[in-house]
């Protein structure tokens, strides 16, 4: 299961960048290859987690999927 | 003759004299509040030839080290006050604005503060809007500028939209001095203050369409922009956003690597090192003959973002042609994967609606993508610092 938040937060992502939305949003979703995420939209995503999460994304590096997110969350 | 006026209190030419006659005076002094006694105390050092420093109230936990020095006066008329302050030997110790980093603290004799104040006819017996803070730089400057023409002033410091309003016109407020953010606090600019006759904007930089709206709430009024810091006082003054630099500065300015340098001599003895002072201000030559510059930034405002710098000053510029706008403070915030994201707070103008997604889209019609705020927060307040600007 992926927390509602977090898919709250990277429909807004998408929808503030004009990306594609995806079909559905899985845990071995890339960031990069599937939502077309560039270096900037990355970052904003990540900062808005931890806006919402509290929470250092990049505490074990740098974060390519939604499971790496998930697993940074748990 | 009023000197100073707020919301609840009144002081008199005569009572400003007779206070001075009677009062016991300190070396440390507090700013708390609207409130008359701070002026008075300043006034009595100043005329005391007293070494004075100012704090403000709210900035500081240790208040306990002010130390009462006894002062014996015999002033019979408001002139005497004011050929005291004109000969004074006293400085005044004053935090610099602190917008960026920690305040310095900046011994200037009144000698040199006195040095632009004008006393002319114009300036006599008016009345001038109080916006500054009145332990900071600008808010002395103020004082001197008012009690040398005998005027009135009127606080407005850290007064709502309403209230300034109210003020300006209930006591026929003849001069205006204030930041950029004062007077965008006044949008919606949809009302008119014939009676100002001038308004200067003062300590940060400002837009074209700002001095606009200026002059439309103002149409009777001359409207400037001034260039100056608290280490300097004001240098260069200007109708639009770009300032032929004054004859008088000829040979005691330079730019560098796009950075602007005055002489120490004029600055305040106490910071002054070397024979060029770096100011912090980028800025960019518009002509040579004569020449003419105009400001750019703040030098430690400068964002990187992956590599690229951003001007936040240029976005916020951008974001402040977006009609629903009020005002809009622009800042990175640390992100390990680009340096730094671009992050907005905007205020929007009273009953207006805007979206993110649509401030965003603006954004993209006018500046690069790396310079666009990626996260957009809606605020009820821009966060300005004690001496009236903008924090950054």
């Amino acid at each position: 299961m992926i927390n509602k938040n977090l898919i709250k937060i990277i429909n807004l992502v998408i929808e503030n960048n004009d990306l594609e939305l995806p079909e559905k949003i899985e845990l071995s979703t890339h960031l990069q290859n599937d939502l077309g995420m560039d270096s900037l939209i990355l970052a904003e995503l990540t900062v808005r987690i931890e806006d919402e999460f509290d929470i250092d994304i990049f505490e074990n590096g740098i974060v390519y999927t939604i499971q790496d997110i998930c697993d940074v969350l748990k | 003759m009023p000197f100073y006026k707020n919301k609840t209190q009144v002081l008199t030419y005569a009572d400003l004299r007779i206070k001075l006659n009677a009062l016991k005076t300190v070396d440390t002094i507090y700013y708390a509040s609207e409130y008359p006694d701070f002026i008075v105390n300043v006034i009595a050092a100043i005329v005391n030839d007293i070494d004075i420093t100012l704090i403000d109230y709210r900035n500081t936990k240790n208040k306990n080290s002010t130390s009462f020095i006894p002062i014996n006066n015999s002033f019979e008329t408001t002139e005497d006050i004011i050929s005291k302050i004109t000969t004074s030997t006293a400085t005044v110790g004053i935090y610099s604005s602190g917008t960026e980093g920690p305040p310095k603290l900046i011994k200037q004799p009144i000698s040199r503060l006195m040095k632009s104040v004008r006393i002319e006819e114009k300036y006599l017996k008016s009345t001038w809007a109080f916006t500054y803070n009145p332990s900071h730089s600008a808010g002395i400057q103020m004082f001197l500028q008012v009690i040398s023409n005998q005027s009135t002033l009127v606080d407005m410091y850290r007064y709502s939209r309403k209230d300034i309003l109210e003020n300006i016109n209930d006591n026929n407020i003849d001069f205006v001095s204030a930041t950029p953010t004062f007077y965008r606090m006044l949008a919606p600019y949809d009302f008119a203050c014939n009676n100002v006759k001038s308004a200067t904007l003062n300590g940060e930089k400002s837009t074209p369409e700002l001095v606009n709206n200026v002059a439309n709430i103002f149409p009777n009024a001359i409207i400037r922009n001034i260039y100056g810091s608290t280490e300097s006082g004001p240098l260069m003054s200007s109708t639009t956003s770009t300032f032929e630099v004054p004859k008088r500065l000829i040979g005691k300015i330079k730019i560098q690597d796009d950075v602007l340098f005055i002489a120490s001599e004029l600055i305040s003895n106490s910071i002054a090192k070397g024979d060029w002072y770096d100011t912090g201000d980028l800025v960019k030559i518009i002509s040579e003959h004569p020449l003419t510059i105009e400001f750019v930034s703040r030098k430690t405002r400068i964002i990187n973002v992956g590599g690229h710098n951003v001007n936040p000053q240029e976005v916020e510029e951008v974001l402040l042609t977006h009609p629903a706008i009020k005002d809009i403070r622009v800042y990175g915030r640390p992100n390990k994967m680009i340096g730094n994201l671009i992050i907005a707070e905007v205020l929007t103008i009273e009953n207006s609606q805007v979206s993110e997604k649509e401030i965003i889209q603006h954004c993209k019609k006018n500046i690069a993508q790396y310079k666009i705020p990626r996260i957009i927060k809606f605020v009820e307040k821009i966060a300005i610092g004690n001496t009236g600007k903008k924090r950054i």
